[in-house]
This record gives C-alpha cells, sequence and structure tokens, in this order.
C-alpha cells in the first residue's frame, strides 16, 4: 500500500511538472527540481552511439534558473501552445530514496493559424529524491526517440 | 536556355525571392552546385576510425555512405543499389565487410564494386545473368574525396580544384586553426529540420549585423556584441568566408556606463537593468589556440557547411536541402582527443548556445522559418543587401553584409543567373 502511494506522489509530480510548463509558468515548473538538480535533452541517437553532447544541458540548478530566464525574457520564440502528455510512469528504483523513475512523452504544438502537430516522442529518466517533506527531481533526462528535431526546441520538455 | 530568373539591374545588392522558392531553380542548383564543383562535407575521420566502419550522411539531396576501407582510404558511396534504386544502408552508422542490398541481395565492398551477386548462373542452368554481365560496371556511384586533417569532403565532379585552392588562404588559415592535424573527438550529433530555404542559414551565417539586434542573450545579460572588434575575409570566388569576433566580453554590471549610449538607443532589446546569471561560470572560456587573441570564428564553406569555433565550443552545421522549402540541419560536434576532463566539460555546456535549443542559434532558427513565410508569398519580391556598401571586400566592421554579397555573386556565376 506505501509502494502505492509513492507511486501516486511521482505520478502527481510528472503531471504538475508538464502542467507548469503546458501553462507556460516556469517559474513554477523551477520549484519541482531539488536545490542539487540537473536537467538534459539527449536523442536516442547520441546515447546509442555513446556520445556525451546534449541539445540542452543544465548541470546545476543555478543554469536551469537562467534557461528559464532567457526563456522568459531574452529569446525571440514564435508563440506556441504546447501540450505534453505523460504516461506510463514507473517505478525502477525505489522505495528506499534516491528513486530512479520513468515515463513516456509526447509533445504537440499548436501555432497560430495552424493545426496541431506532434513535436516531439521521448522517454523521461529521471533521479527523484525527498526534499523538506516534498519530492522533487534530482535529475531529469529527456531522451527522444527521433534524432531530428522539427524546428527549434526552445522550451523544456 | 532562358534564364531561370531576371536578376535585378542593381545587381550585387539585390536577391530576388524566387531563388528561395523556384522549383526550377532549386533542380538547378541540385546539379550545378551539390553534384557540381563543390566540395561537400561528409564527416570527420574520426567517426570512421577503423577500417570497416562506416557512417551514413548527404551530398546535397543524395544520400552517401562514407566507409573506411583501410588506414588510409576513405569511400564516399551513393547509398542505392544500381540494381533497381532500393536504398542500402537505413542505420546512421555501423560496420561491416559489404553492403548488400535487401531485395535480391546483391553486394558491395566498402569501395562500392559489385561481389555478390546470387543464382549469378540462373537454377539448373536456366535463367541468371548472361557471361557478358560485367560485375566491375554495376557498382555503386562513387564520389571524389578529400580528406583535411581529420575531415571528410566528397565530390560529384572530378574537376573540383584542391580544397586549399577552394577556400583560399585567409579562409584555410582559419579552418586549421580548428583542424590543425590533432586527432579529433566526437562529441555528438544534433539534426533539425527547418521550414525555409538552404541559403536563408548561409546568409545567416555570413551576417555580422543580426547578431546584435536579434540575440537579446547576450544584451540582456550584460555581453556586449556591438562594439566588438569584427573582420570579414572573403575568398576570391566570393564563395566562401570567415567572419572573425572578438570573444563575447562580459561587462560587470558597474561597468554598464561605459556603454556608448548611441549605440544602445540603436537596440530595441537593450536594456541597463541587465539580469545576472544565476550560473555566470556558463560563460567561462579556457584558453586555446594561443595564437588567436581571444577571437572566435565562424567559418562558411561553400556551399551550405559552416565551421564554428566560439567560447570552448567546437562544430561543424551543414545546411541539407530538402526541397526550396525545407532543410535539415546536422551538426557534428568535437574536440580533440587531447582535451583534458576540463575542457570536454566546457565543449559540452557551451553546446547550450548552439543547436536546435541553442540559447543563440534558438533566435536564428525562428527568423528563418518567418523569412520563408515572406519570400515564398511574394516571389516577385527582392532581398536589399546594403549594409556596408555595395561591394564585396574584406570588412572590419560589425555593420555590413559584404560577404552575403560575396556569396551570390558566386551564386549567380554558378547558377549562371
Ligand atoms: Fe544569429
Amino acid at each position: 500500500m506505501t509502494h502505492l502511494n509513492l507511486l501516486f506522489e511521482v505520478q502527481a509530480l510528472y503531471t504538475e511538472c508538464a502542467a507548469a510548463l503546458d501553462e507556460g509558468e516556469f517559474e513554477r515548473w523551477l520549484g519541482y527540481f531539488a536545490s542539487e538538480c540537473s536537467y538534459s535533452i539527449h536523442t536516442k541517437e547520441n546515447i546509442d552511439r555513446g556520445w556525451p553532447i546534449a541539445l540542452m544541458s543544465c548541470t546545476n540548478r543555478g543554469m536551469l534558473i537562467d534557461r528559464v530566464a532567457a526563456v522568459l525574457k531574452s529569446s525571440f520564440i514564435i508563440a506556441r501552445v504546447q501540450r505534453r502528455i505523460v504516461s506510463g510512469v514507473r517505478l525502477r528504483e525505489g522505495p528506499e530514496f534516491p528513486l530512479r523513475t520513468q515515463a513516456s512523452f509526447a509533445v504537440f504544438e499548436t501555432f497560430t493559424g495552424e493545426p496541431s502537430t506532434l513535436f516531439v516522442v521521448g522517454r523521461f529518466d529521471d533521479v527523484v529524491c525527498r526534499e523538506d517533506g516534498v519530492l522533487k527531481f534530482a535529475q531529469r533526462r529527456c531522451v527522444l526517440d527521433s534524432s531530428i528535431v522539427p524546428n527549434s526546441l526552445p522550451y523544456p520538455l | 536556355m532562358h534564364k531561370l530568373v531576371t536578376w535585378p539591374s542593381e545587381g550585387l545588392t539585390r536577391v530576388p525571392h524566387s531563388v528561395y522558392a523556384d522549383p526550377a531553380i532549386y533542380e538547378q542548383e541540385q546539379i550545378r552546385i551539390f553534384r557540381g564543383r563543390s566540395w561537400n562535407f561528409v564527416g570527420l575521420l574520426a567517426e570512421v576510425p577503423r577500417p570497416g566502419d562506416f557512417v551514413r550522411a548527404y551530398v546535397g539531396e543524395t544520400p552517401v555512405i562514407v566507409a573506411r576501407e583501410s588506414e588510409s582510404q576513405v569511400n564516399v558511396l551513393v547509398n542505392r543499389c544500381p540494381h533497381k534504386g532500393v536504398q542500402l544502408c537505413q542505420e546512421w552508422a555501423g560496420h561491416t565487410k559489404t553492403f548488400a542490398c535487401p531485395y535480391h541481395q546483391w553486394s558491395f565492398d566498402l569501395n562500392g564494386s559489385l561481389r555478390g551477386l546470387p543464382f549469378r548462373r540462373g537454377v539448373d542452368g536456366a535463367g541468371g545473368f548472361s557471361a557478358e554481365f560485367d560485375c566491375g560496371s554495376h557498382g555503386l556511384d562513387r564520389l571524389h574525396v578529400t580528406t583535411h586533417n581529420g575531415a571528410i569532403f566528397a565530390s560529384f565532379s572530378a574537376d573540383t580544384p584542391d580544397f586549399a585552392r577552394y577556400l583560399g588562404p585567409a579562409n584555410l588559415m582559419y579552418f586549421e586553426r580548428v583542424f590543425d592535424g590533432r586527432p579529433l573527438r566526437v562529441l555528438g550529433k544534433m539534426r533539425h529540420r527547418v521550414a525555409t530555404n538552404w541559403k536563408t542559414l548561409v546568409e545567416n551565417f555570413k551576417d555580422p549585423y543580426h547578431a546584435t539586434l536579434l540575440h537579446v542573450f547576450f544584451a540582456t545579460f550584460g555581453i556586449w556584441r556591438a562594439g566588438q572588434r569584427t573582420e570579414v575575409r572573403i575568398d576570391e570566388s566570393g564563395g566562401s568566408s570567415t567572419l572573425v569576433q572578438q570573444s563575447p566580453v562580459v561587462l560587470q554590471k558597474a561597468r554598464a556606463d561605459e556603454i556608448r549610449s548611441d549605440i544602445a538607443d540603436q537596440m530595441k532589446v537593450f536594456r541597463q537593468d541587465f539580469l545576472s546569471l544565476a550560473e555566470p561560470s556558463i560563460l567561462k572560456v579556457l584558453r586555446e589556440f594561443p595564437e588567436d587573441e581571444d577571437t572566435v570564428t565562424m567559418q562558411t564553406l561553400w556551399p551550405n557547411c559552416a565551421v564554428h569555433q566560439n567560447l570552448n565550443s567546437l562544430g561543424v552545421r551543414l545546411a541539407l536541402p530538402r526541397g526550396p522549402h525545407m532543410i535539415e540541419i546536422h551538426w557534428t560536434f568535437f574536440g580533440y582527443e587531447t582535451d583534458t576532463p576540463e575542457m570536454t566539460e566546457r565543449r559540452l555546456l557551451h553546446a547550450n548556445f548552439f543547436g536546435p535549443a541553442g540559447l543563440v542559434t534558438g533566435d536564428d532558427i525562428e527568423i528563418w522559418q518567418l523569412n520563408q513565410r515572406g519570400v515564398a508569398t511574394t516571389p516577385s519580391g527582392v532581398a536589399r543587401l546594403e549594409a556596408g556598401g555595395s561591394g564585396t571586400e574584406d570588412a572590419d566592421f560589425v555593420i555590413t553584409e559584404t560577404a552575403v554579397r560575396a556569396f551570390y555573386k558566386h551564386y549567380r556565376k554558378i547558377m549562371e543567373l
């Protein structure tokens, strides 16, 4: 029963995190990360080849804050609505902390006057810890299935 | 042949929009430029270190296989079975002795020769291929190859000038700053597909004018650009050029008064209230290339290739045409075998400025798309290139489009437009 509660709690973290980005609330999104954390977006191609490059790589919280500041204040981005579908949240290691968790994601994009399109599909490969009684991401790695991204990737996933 | 477009009488300072949108011009570009006398970057030797290693790449639209046949021999083969036209190889990379077509199992050596032909003599003496069928004339199409300090280039033409002459002395010097002969270490690939014309990217890479105005990241975080020392070095043909700039200078808030207000007033994006980076160490640059006097370079190699050396990031990118209105951009990031772990860490961190999620290139990607929407819907329109005069000579100032004019000078010659 505890295990189910924990899974439910992890699921809620994933859902809230996705909703914050969909709603453009990046400051709130930052709140789902631990004080010591990392965030990166990779492609399966690079992972399979053993190449370390990431499309986005924040190795600490400060860099994540700067990325959000850049999105909000210093980047030219064509306006769009994004919708994240997160599914199949699972505990790979736990219930002892830190947890290793995974989920699949699909992100759809809608530009003004255009029909919605599928943007990217992939897998979250995460480490979750408990900080001040609340679950937070200590590490989030997004791995894209395709090696090719449509246009640009201005927002975190 | 009648001209595909009448170039405006102003000449070098005008580019007709139809060159970005007309399918007939696009078709001629494939023939005259990408299948003509051009050196096309197809990969690094470090991607195919052992005999038998191969990677997939493109020359313009044409899919190719880059195969290491031996220690000294790298072949570039069209990824198409000569029997029926089936694509042979689907994976990005691998290791093999032969490429076999999945359809009828014709198989080819690493140099493209036809080696295996199942049922060559038919079955029970009936059918099959005649004794005259010459395996030697049914191999994979093979391109001309040149390598320069670890970079591999391919050409469909036998009389493309040798690589040094192709780039010209100034560009070669900057190319060899990065490709100096040290063995390279691949750090990875980024690829994206953008709804624009391939020349729009090349123009963007050659344009120092926009950087101060579009790339708000620098101004927002107090990294000054407009006053940066800039040099534009253009080869004799006009096709290749190098943009050399002083490394981004980080200004402290206390030094904001040093910024000339006559420059700041021109920049809509300029803010006196600089944000400070929560993690300013991202801008820490380890010194390399001792002779470089702290300059960064952006080299564009005719036709569609660029090499960047900026902060500690090194990379090659290609703007691969996919029809008049679409491109794929393929980036290869690398360092040197001899890099320290600290240097590799810098190179990986500084990749944050580049690629589809780049803190700087992200802005450009959006502009390229909007640019295409404009030119494609008004084919009779013209672009105006009058910044920094009307010529195609070298420059030592920021607000200039000289390298873009030079590119079109060469483009018109090759395209006979
Ligand atoms: Fe730019």
